[in-house]
């Protein structure tokens, strides 16, 4: 058989078509989520809205930037083995405008995060970096940057992909037929992604760096305004990979066998899927072990309220322990043996209960510093202390809402363009070993 | 893959093992000369006191923790050669592992001299090691120092167990190509009755296996606790959480750039092995270096950017102090080294460039001796009361002994290049076809 008859196969096989049922669910989880916010807007709990639509914004935004990184990866490393999943990667960067709009909306409701847009309240000394229209400005540049470039490298790398699909199977729609406007031939096309994407990529994975630090600084960090850790940024952009990992653990496992990839999507090729989320959530718990180590050694007034706060008080104090069990105990145990993150269905729920944890992350870096700013303020302080973890339904329907959302892009767009990267060579070879 | 067989691997690295030349005479010369000089310059020190090195109050720490930090920077890039793009299936480790891992031990046995050379009476070092005795006296677990003997020792003895694992079926080949009883005798010995048989394949295999795993996150934890012995004072510059990843970043550019220093003259010297230790394969160093040199400048970025974010006076005094105060010219040229010359290497034609790449990791193995003497010596030097801020003048006692350093280093070296199979045989002839008898 022939390349281009196989490839023909594989892409017969591996159309995928959204689902009606699916779509559905999908529509109304979005539905929930924007009823959830407007219902929390009117109802006099605009803050708890507001800080619900804040993490998720930045889980799914980062979920969805990590997923490029991961193609970004395979492409600086030149690695093999991730071609046949390096589309589903792909696939989840295309939240990323999506997560710019929230990104946007969240820009009106900062009153309810930042104590420092305040000017009474702004420690003075750092006032020059914590001005809102600054804020604002950094925020918006580096976001626009990230996505030139994430876009040209994403365009370069579906590019020869749909180009050589219409021509075996006849594929098009209005989507993908503007990845091959001015269409070559195909030779010159594909060594031309190659080209582009080999030298977008390290300027992607800096922007994504630099991306990742400023969000964390910016939108995390800060709501604690005297609160810093120079590795608070490197914690985000891990724990946007660990997520984006977990996220493609689960699509690689429904493609395997929806779209009749086994061949392609090895059990190899889905065992180092698993590895590398391993990996990543042992590296996640090196970096907290870090910060934690130094920041209680050192034992500083500026550095260990933030701490002792998330570890050591009855509010918080257990949820910290949870996201270690969540992010470290069970991945790390759970995928240690070739056998079970070999087995997609027991790394699936590992992958469901990393992503449980990395939700769980940005709700533990968040909320209690809401809450501490609001009893500062002289409000929804009780007389036993904060609050602490207070689930209610805004966080539930708002979640439910941008995951919704996330998934709606992510299928949106495996539906309109070649699942597998059809015309990569690297793809061929590694479904030939 | 053209000309490489295996019988052309077995004689390209056995031939390194042949008596050795002239050139390897006054090279070896020159270096023990050099050690000569530290070891006069160490003596010098213990008969006249420690006021011969440069440190002073408060500048309690110089030279010898630099030296020290330095050397074990150097001895990370053999582990994460040998185990990390092992288990990540990195093709261009297999020709330049076995020389690194060598690198890797020896300078751990380099390092390991600093802090017995800095604590001054270094017949006492044993006091370092918790032991039982009369008075119940005991070593302050809590402190990061001790942490870095326990795990300097412990990533000294893991690399050095792997080294003879990866060597075991080399040595093997070795002593099947000698001629004299006796050298057949010891490298028999050396070899562990290997056999190459399936199932000791099958066991090496798995055995290497697990050792790279074990090895992989002592990568990570033995710099992380080097930097810890800065990271867990107050000290300002030295209190900072991203320093344990930072530290390891530059341990692994600093280790890859002296594997370039260390395998291109290597190349060099033994004709066979330019065939061996292709281009693509120091390209893919030269990529680390590239990669971990960026990773290092952003750490550098942020600590600026946080000492001024986190409004601390100290902080920012020191991050003014770094850049403009009266150690400027290391800090310049640290930025110099670590940030910039590395930046041609985005440049294909220079990552292929050999003279190029040798002296881009000279640069480099320069900025980062100066990043750790940077870190060390400016926090010291301008910590919290200008009544203590105080300079540093170097003494030659700690300047020749450094210059020992690189002698004891390199005569380990050279020593090992003649004695032990420098690339490792069995890897190599894995990555070819099988000689087949039909063919023949």
């Amino acid at each position: 058989m022939t390349r281009n008859d196989e490839m023909k196969e594989v892409l017969t096989n591996s159309a995928f078509q959204l689902g009606n049922g699916i779509r559905n669910l999908l529509i109304v989880l979005m539905a929930i989520g924007v009823i959830g916010f407007i219902v929390g807007l009117v109802s006099g709990h605009s803050g708890l809205a507001w800080r619900a639509l804040l993490i998720n914004t930045i889980l799914f935004g980062g979920i969805s930037t990590g997923g490029l990184m991961f193609s970004v990866i395979m492409t600086v490393t030149e690695a093999n083995w991730g071609r046949p999943i390096k589309r589903l990667a792909e696939s989840m960067a295309s939240f990323t405008p999506f997560a710019g709009i929230l990104f946007i909306i969240l820009f009106f409701g900062g009153h309810h995060f930042f104590e420092w847009m305040d000017h009474d309240k702004v420690i003075h000394s750092k006032a020059g970096w914590l001005s809102y229209p600054f804020f604002v400005e950094r925020n918006v540049i580096l976001f626009i940057i990230f996505m030139i470039l994430g876009w040209f490298y994403l365009k370069a790398s579906v590019r020869p992909d749909v180009g050589l699909a219409k021509r075996l199977t006849q594929f098009g729609n209005n989507f993908a037929n503007r990845f091959i406007k001015n269409y070559g031939d195909q030779e010159e096309e594909e060594l031309q992604s190659i080209r582009i994407t080999r030298r977008l990529a390290p300027f992607v994975g800096i922007a994504f760096a630099l991306l990742s630090t400023l969000i964390a600084f910016d939108w995390m960090m800060s709501i604690d305004q005297e609160w810093f850790s120079t590795m608070f940024g490197v914690q985000y952009a891990i724990a946007n990979m660990i997520g984006a990992l977990a996220m493609l653990m689960i699509f690689s496992g429904f493609a395997r066998s929806r779209l009749r990839l086994e061949d392609y999507i090895s059990v190899n090729r889905y065992h180092d899927v698993s590895k590398l989320g391993f990996s990543a959530c042992a590296l996640w718990t090196y970096l907290i072990f870090s910060q934690v180590l130094v920041i209680w050694y050192g034992n500083l007034p500026e550095e260990t309220p933030y701490v002792i706060l998330r570890m050591q008080s009855h509010e918080w104090g257990w949820v910290f322990w949870l996201i270690m069990v969540l992010l470290f105990i069970i991945p790390f145990f759970g995928l240690m043996s070739r056998t079970s993150s070999n087995s997609v269905w027991f790394s699936r729920i590992i992958a469901i209960d990393i992503l449980v944890g990395v939700w769980l992350e940005k709700y533990f870096l968040i909320v209690p510093s809401i809450q501490e700013n609001l009893a500062a303020a002289g409000h929804g302080a009780a007389e036993h202390g904060l609050p602490g973890f207070e689930y209610n339904l805004y966080d539930f329907a708002i979640t439910l809402g941008v995951l919704g959302g996330f998934l709606f892009c992510a299928l949106w767009f495996l539906q309109r363009i070649p699942v597998v990267p059809i015309s990569d060579k690297r793809f061929f070879q590694v479904s030939h070993h | 893959m053209s000309n490489i067989t295996y019988t052309s691997i077995n004689e390209d690295v056995l031939h390194s093992l042949k008596p050795p030349g002239k050139t390897w005479w006054i090279s070896l010369g020159i270096i023990l000369s050099a050690l000569g000089l530290g070891i006069f310059a160490w003596t010098y020190q213990i008969m006249h006191g420690m006021e011969w090195s440069g440190i002073n109050h408060p500048i309690g720490w110089g030279v010898y923790i630099t030296d020290f930090v330095f050397w074990i920077g150097i001895g990370h890039a053999g582990t994460l050669i040998s185990a990390v793009l092992f288990l990540v299936r990195a093709p261009f480790r297999t020709s330049i592992y076995r020389a690194s891992e060598a690198m890797t031990v020896f300078a751990v046995m380099t390092a390991g001299l600093f802090p017995i050379i800095h604590i001054g009476r270094a017949w006492n070092f044993y006091w370092l090691l918790p032991y039982p005795n009369q008075r119940q006296l005991w070593i302050n677990f809590k402190s990061p120092l001790l942490w870095d003997v326990f795990a300097v020792s412990t990533y000294m003895s893991v690399s050095i167990a792997f080294f003879i694992l990866g060597l075991i079926p080399d040595l093997a080949s070795v002593r099947d190509g000698c001629k004299s009883k006796l050298k057949r005798f010891f490298y028999s010995i050396a070899s562990v009755g290997f056999r190459g048989t399936n199932h000791q394949w099958l066991h090496y295999m798995r055995g290497y296996l697990l050792f790279a795993a074990i090895a992989t996150p002592l990568v990570f934890s033995v710099h992380s606790i080097v930097s810890w012995d800065f990271a867990m004072s107050s000290i300002p510059g030295w209190h900072t959480t991203i320093f344990a990843p930072y530290f390891v970043a530059g341990a692994i550019f600093s280790g890859c750039a002296m594997v370039l220093t260390i395998m291109i003259p290597l190349r060099v010297a033994f004709p066979g092995f330019k065939e061996i230790i292709k281009v693509r394969d120091l390209e893919g160093m030269a990529e680390m270096i590239l990669m971990t040199g960026i990773l290092v400048t952003y750490a550098y970025s942020i600590e600026f950017f946080i000492a001024y974010y986190s409004g601390a006076k100290f902080e920012r005094a020191l991050f003014w102090f770094r850049p403009f105060g009266e150690l400027r010219y290391f800090f310049w040229l640290m930025v110099f080294c670590n940030c910039v010359s590395a930046l041609p290497l985005w440049i294909k034609k220079i990552r292929t460039n050999i003279p190029a790449l040798f002296f881009i990791s000279i640069l480099v193995n320069v900025g980062m001796w100066l990043e750790r003497f940077n870190i060390v010596v400016t926090s010291l030097a301008h910590d919290f009361d200008p009544f203590a801020w105080s300079m540093y003048k170097f003494e030659w006692v700690e300047i020749w002994i450094t210059v020992g350093s690189f002698g004891w280093f390199f005569m380990w070296f050279f020593i090992f290049v003649k004695i032990m199979p420098s690339l490792a045989v069995a890897e190599l002839k894995e990555a070819l076809h099988p000689p087949l008898r039909r063919s023949q």
